[in-house]
């Protein structure tokens, strides 16, 4: 086949070899540097990516009970009137951080008509079950809150306003 | 020196069986990214946690009264701009018209209520139904995503490798539901994760804890008295569009036949 003077290490076919072998050595090498540590951990993806989202942290706190603590009066209200079960943090927005910071991290205090009538101005889409006026037509003016308690949003002179 | 062609051949098909063996070999006895990728910390092993949990989310249409408290909360808990107009959830308010012609609208997802948008004239029935995404059991985004950034974790919710993710807008299009958006600031894929950052933590997600009527619920189907599971025993229930065979896991109640 090939010459009798060649060595073995000078033959074509194992130059072919060392070709081949290092070939396999670069891919090897090279696909270890790209793929991140925890690829493959659970499937198809980085698994540490789980733990990314997973600690990611919250804007809004776990629930009413949480504001409780604190806020006993606002509480007591809401808990007696038409909004109980409504969470605190619907209508005062993110308040996770709050608890920690009280004087710094104020939750919002929703002012003006147009929040109200988010839920509660007449729309033919509307549940029924939901106590619906015409924004427009109904005592124009003044915020909702002059005469409305919103934690306990009883009919004016029937004890909601406090 | 010279090879024959029949020597070259047999030579040519050795070498490369050897290659393919050493290829199996070394990647056997050394894993992709074991000792020369930076390494981070280890990740906390979350197959033990996957198997305890199997979220639901279930919409009750007739409860939905297009507030958008829902789509504000989730903005707010994750950081999608207010004014951007892509949004992770979304109420659509559907009217079908006496003439029979159905309008669907959603004003900025419908964030800022429907005030400006009241549905007038002849109609037969007119409702608001919540959208988020499914997290398909089989999910058309994350076969279509070509380096791997897009993935469904073992309690069944779709997430994107902020990472990974290269931006180029493939699981955008797959999505049968149009729940997928390009991150306006991060140019990334973005998407509702149920909050997965919360019920991880034993926490609801925002849309659903902001929810003043209950349209959105969620729980656990493997917890003993989950809620859920409670109603979609009890209460007929739907999926949107069950013909594209995606497996959505959020289920209506109540669901017109014109929602799509």
């Amino acid at each position: 086949m090939s010459g009798p003077h060649l060595k073995f290490y000078h033959q074509p076919w194992f130059r072919a070899f060392l070709l081949v072998v290092a070939i396999v050595i670069v891919f090897f090498v090279a696909r270890d540097l790209a793929t991140p540590a925890s690829f493959g951990q659970y499937g198809y993806y980085r698994g540490q990516n789980v733990n990314d989202w997973a600690t990611r942290e919250v804007a809004f706190s776990g629930g009413s009970t949480t504001c409780q603590a604190c806020h006993q009066d606002k509480h007591e209200a809401w808990a007696a009137g038409p909004h109980a079960g409504i969470n605190c943090e619907s209508c005062h927005g993110p308040a996770a951080a709050h608890p920690a910071n009280p004087g710094q991290v104020r939750p919002e205090v929703p002012a003006g008509r147009e929040f109200c009538a988010l839920c509660h101005d007449i729309n033919v889409a509307r549940a029924k079950a939901v106590q619906q006026v015409d924004v427009a037509q109904h005592n124009p003016g003044p915020d909702c809150t002059t005469c409305h308690n919103p934690h306990r949003p009883l009919p004016v002179g029937m004890g909601g306003k406090q | 020196m010279r090879l024959s062609r029949r020597d070259f051949l047999v030579k040519g098909v050795q070498l490369a069986a050897g290659g393919l063996v050493a290829t199996t070999v070394v990647g056997k006895v050394w894993p992709a990214g074991t000792t020369l990728a930076q390494g981070k910390e280890a990740p906390r092993d979350w197959t033990r946690v996957w198997e305890e949990h199997e979220w639901a989310f279930v919409v009750d249409t007739r409860r939905c009264i297009g507030c958008g408290r829902c789509v504000v909360a989730c903005k707010k808990e994750n950081g999608v701009p207010l004014e951007a107009e892509v949004t992770r959830t979304w109420v659509e308010q559907y009217a079908v018209m006496a003439d029979g012609r159905t309008e669907v609208i959603s004003p900025h997802g419908g964030q800022d209520g429907f005030a400006e948008t009241k549905v007038t004239g002849e109609m037969s029935k007119a409702f608001f139904v919540p959208k988020l995404c499914n997290q398909c059991e089989k999910p058309p985004c994350v076969k279509v995503c070509p380096v791997a950034a897009t993935y469904q974790t073992g309690d069944g919710v779709v997430l994107v490798d902020r990472e990974r993710c290269i931006g180029c807008r493939y699981c955008i299009q797959a999505c049968p539901y149009g729940a997928r958006f390009l991150h306006p600031e991060l140019h990334v894929a973005d998407k509702c994760t149920w909050c997965y950052h919360r019920i991880t933590k034993g926490l609801l997600p925002a849309c659903v804890q902001t929810c003043p009527t209950g349209a959105r619920q969620f729980g656990d189907l493997k917890a003993p008295d989950s809620a859920v599971k409670k109603i979609l025993e009890e209460q007929p229930s739907n999926v949107l569009k069950p013909a594209m065979g995606t497996e959505p896991q959020v289920y209506y109640l109540a669901l017109d036949r014109v929602v799509i």
